[in-house]
């Protein structure tokens, strides 16, 4: 996200998406302009009434023969009133509609978008963009967005449109009157801005008063243990007593300031009413205005000054929709993941390959050159201490990352000429974590594998020897699973990620630690439940554990990126370097291991 | 109950990590502790190397739940954090389970003193890590199945074994028996 978006660049972006929905956008736009319009216009009705009456009260009271009240014509205006406010109100509903519709539209779009985006991202930007962080900002600053055009943009329609029609108005009505407004306004519009400007880190510092409380309060509910068990109770009191406090203060000044703001601003507010009221009252006592057109240019000046009023709530609502549309829009044009197209496709493995890789996240390189040739149906371990570059191996085997030279190769085919949708298929994947989703135990299983049948599931159960386990579910196969998947045990959550990869019956296996979070027994189980699915299919192990790899046909002893030490495990053992270190220290006692730097 | 706990260096399953410094989260049950006693603590822990790695050392802000630590990082501080307290019983609940087995390894080496001094009482999967405990207690759904020695549990203790053999070949429990 290094460059930022220009205004225009913002607004041309959105116009991509609101393009597709313009006629019903500009229709509601065009009305919403004539309801303002209409909304403005209404002063002057009312106004009549006044004038109409002040007209015969000042007949009668000269004495004009026959004057009177002439309530017919009030009547007539008064329906015409009704008739007006009528067509407003169904004006009103047509426009809302036709606006939500198109915006909404445009928005279900946006967010398609960042749904198609994030799934052709290489997976690079996954690594270095927290999950969490990447959702929740992407769906804040949509709904920023949408709130923008729904809520702000009208708003600035309705104030432009008022003001305008105002002031034309109020021109006809009284030029030296409407110069009085026209001289209140900039200063109504400096005391809203610099009141807005000097409450809002008032406000900012409210709502971070409010936070820090929240998480203080969640922090030391979820530290509740280590709190008793160091008693830790008084510091974690005055904690909170702190956070209350600060709370406290700021709440206060948040609210002294939202009176103070609103007082400041009606304050200049009503000088500029007043002045015209005065100057009105003495021109209608003068004869040169009449009492109604004074009634309607007071009307007036509320309508002008409200938006001037709202000015600074306004700009920083334009300004965020901005920001927001900034980091949304450059979320949307980062670059994609390279396609490509499948030349020669691969049916059946004869050997994985690494051809002398070179490979680095950072600047920092860390494979310089890494090679080690695997056949088909073979087992690969491989072995290193933590942040060695083991899951960097399969990030590389998986295409998530390219190497900077040599090749990843599959038989004879360097695996950047297959498209991503043909690598990935060969590949099945147990990893560390296991990933359920919210849906039945039979969804989970089938997930990626629409195809199979419910019989071909129940058989890869069986094999794998969950088939029981599963029936013993409340609801064997149609068990509901909830998300994050804690109604059933990590160990059972493993065996039916071990079930999904059989189904889906891929070439090449990836086991990247998937028995080291569960609990031992468990772990056997599992173990075996691999066994069936490794059988005759080229596998890659990631494992802490050393037992589980002693059987493999190929162990690679990775350090800091490279390959230090390949081989089968005796003779590994046999020339007693690297590895054996290693075998040695997890499997002897603590005492002789001499050589404490593994790592 | 304050005297009870102020005797127990206690680490439980899921250590939580406050956000604030890494001083203040190792430092939690003694706030006037000097540096030299926090790097004692945290070398013990095999925490040190990468406590120092790190911008500010002691320092460095911790976000809430430890988010930009790695699990074993977490398990480290939080052993850390218990030894700081020097009491005569340490409840370790699964305290090690993240640590890959060389670190693993190397803990158990440094702790070996420190275990002499005082109790422990350490609840593991990992045979490796309690095997060279004085008393083994097996439980098994609930129910004790048995107590004694990794030797003589392995020999007469049918749970205690299957444990062992589903995480060592044979040969190898045997070797070390």
């Amino acid at each position: 996200m290094s460059d930022k978006l220009t205004a225009r660049q913002c607004l041309a972006h959105l116009w991509t998406y609101l393009k597709p929905h313009q006629r019903k956008l500009w229709i509601g736009l065009f009305l919403s302009v004539i309801l303002q319009v209409i909304y403005a216009y209404m002063a002057l009705p009312e106004a009549e009434i006044t004038n109409q009456i002040q007209k015969d009260l000042t007949a009668m009271a000269q004495g004009v023969t026959g004057a009177h009240i002439q309530m017919d014509i009030i009547v007539r205006i008064l329906w015409g009133l009704l008739l007006t406010y009528l067509l407003k109100i169904t004006l009103q509903f047509v426009t809302n509609f036709l606006m939500t519709d198109s915006i909404q539209a445009a928005v279900y779009d946006v967010r398609k978008a960042v749904e198609k985006k994030i799934n052709r991202l290489p997976v690079s930007y996954f690594d270095s963009h927290p999950a969490g962080d990447l959702l929740s900002r992407i769906t804040n600053d949509v709904d920023t967005v949408s709130t923008a055009l729904q809520q702000t943009l009208s708003q600035i329609i309705s104030a432009v449109c008022t003001f305008c029609f105002s002031m034309f108005i109020m021109i006809q009505i009284s030029l030296p009157m409407t110069g009085i407004v026209l001289i209140g306004l900039p200063c109504l519009a400096i005391s809203a801005l610099t009141v807005y400007k000097k409450s809002q880190p008032v406000y900012d510092a409210q709502q971070e008063a409010l936070s820090e409380l929240s998480s203080t309060v969640n922090e030391l509910y979820t530290g509740c243990q280590e709190i008793l068990a160091y008693n830790y109770q008084k510091q974690a009191k005055e904690r909170f007593e702190k956070a209350n406090r600060t709370m406290k203060e700021n709440g206060f000044k948040a609210q002294w300031m939202s009176t103070f703001v609103s007082t400041s601003v009606s304050a200049v507010n009503y000088a500029i009413l007043s002045t015209c009221a005065v100057y009105g009252c003495f021109q209608v006592l003068n004869g040169a205005m009449m009492l109604g057109d004074l009634q309607a240019f007071i009307r007036y000046i509320w309508m002008v000054n409200d938006p001037v009023a709202q000015i600074g709530q306004l700009s920083s609502a334009i300004q965020s929709a901005f920001s927001g549309m900034n980091r949304l829009f450059t979320f949307l044009s980062l670059p994609e993941e390279e396609r490509t197209m499948t030349k020669q496709p691969v049916t059946e493995i004869e050997s994985v390959a690494f051809e002398h890789v070179e490979f680095s996240y950072h600047e920092q390189p860390l494979m310089k050159d890494l090679s080690f040739h695997v056949r088909s149906g073979q087992t690969a371990a491989i072995v290193g201490p933590t942040g060695a570059g083991k899951t960097t191996i399969t990030n590389l085997l998986l295409r998530f990352y390219k190497p900077q030279s040599g090749k990843v190769k599959i038989n004879s085919t360097d695996i950047q000429d297959l498209s991503f949708e043909d690598l990935r298929s060969l590949y099945g994947l147990v990893l560390q974590d296991p990933w359920l989703f919210e849906g039945t135990v039979a969804d989970n299983l089938l997930y990626g594998c629409s195809e199979a049948s419910r019989a071909d599931m129940v058989e890869a159960a069986r094999k794998v020897g969950v088939h029981e386990l599963i029936e013993q579910l409340p609801d064997g196969y149609d068990t509901m699973i909830s998300e994050g998947a804690e109604n059933i045990s990590q160990g059972q959550k493993q065996l039916l990620t071990i079930v999904r990869s059989l189904i889906r019956d891929p070439k090449i296996l990836i086991l990247d630690e998937a028995t080291s979070s569960v609990d031992t027994r468990i772990e056997r189980r599992l173990q075996k439940a691999m066994d069936v699915l490794m059988e005759s299919r080229t596998s890659f192990v990631i494992a802490h554990r050393l037992s589980t790899i002693v059987n493999a046909d190929l162990i690679l002893v990775v350090e800091n990126g490279d390959i230090v030490e390949q081989g089968t495990h005796h003779q590994l053992l046999e020339r007693n370097g690297r590895y054996a270190r290693l075998y040695h220290s997890q499997f002897s006692k603590t005492d002789s291991m001499e050589d404490g730097r593994i790592q | 109950m304050k005297s009870l706990r102020d005797g127990i260096g206690y680490i439980s399953q899921k250590p939580h990590i406050f956000s604030g410094t890494i001083e203040e989260n190792i430092a939690f049950s003694k706030e006037d502790a000097s540096r030299q006693d926090l790097e004692k603590a945290a070398a013990l822990a095999q925490a040190l190397s990468f406590i120092q790695e790190r911008k500010e050392g002691f320092d460095d802000l911790i976000s809430e739940e430890g988010t930009n630590l790695s699990g074993g990082q977490k398990q480290r501080l939080s052993i850390a954090r218990a030894l700081m307290k020097e009491s005569g019983l340490y409840i370790f609940d699964d305290s090690f389970s993240a640590l890959d087995f060389a670190t693993d390894a190397r803990l158990r080496k440094a702790l070996a003193p420190v275990m002499k001094k005082s109790i422990f009482l350490i609840v593991a999967q990992r045979i490796s890590t309690i095997r060279d405990a004085d008393l083994i207690v097996v439980l098994d759904q609930g129910k004790m199945a048995g107590t004694g020695t990794h030797q003589e549990l392995f020999e007469g203790c049918e749970v205690y074994r299957e444990i062992v053999l589903s995480q060592m070949s044979e040969e190898e429990a045997g070797s070390y028996v």
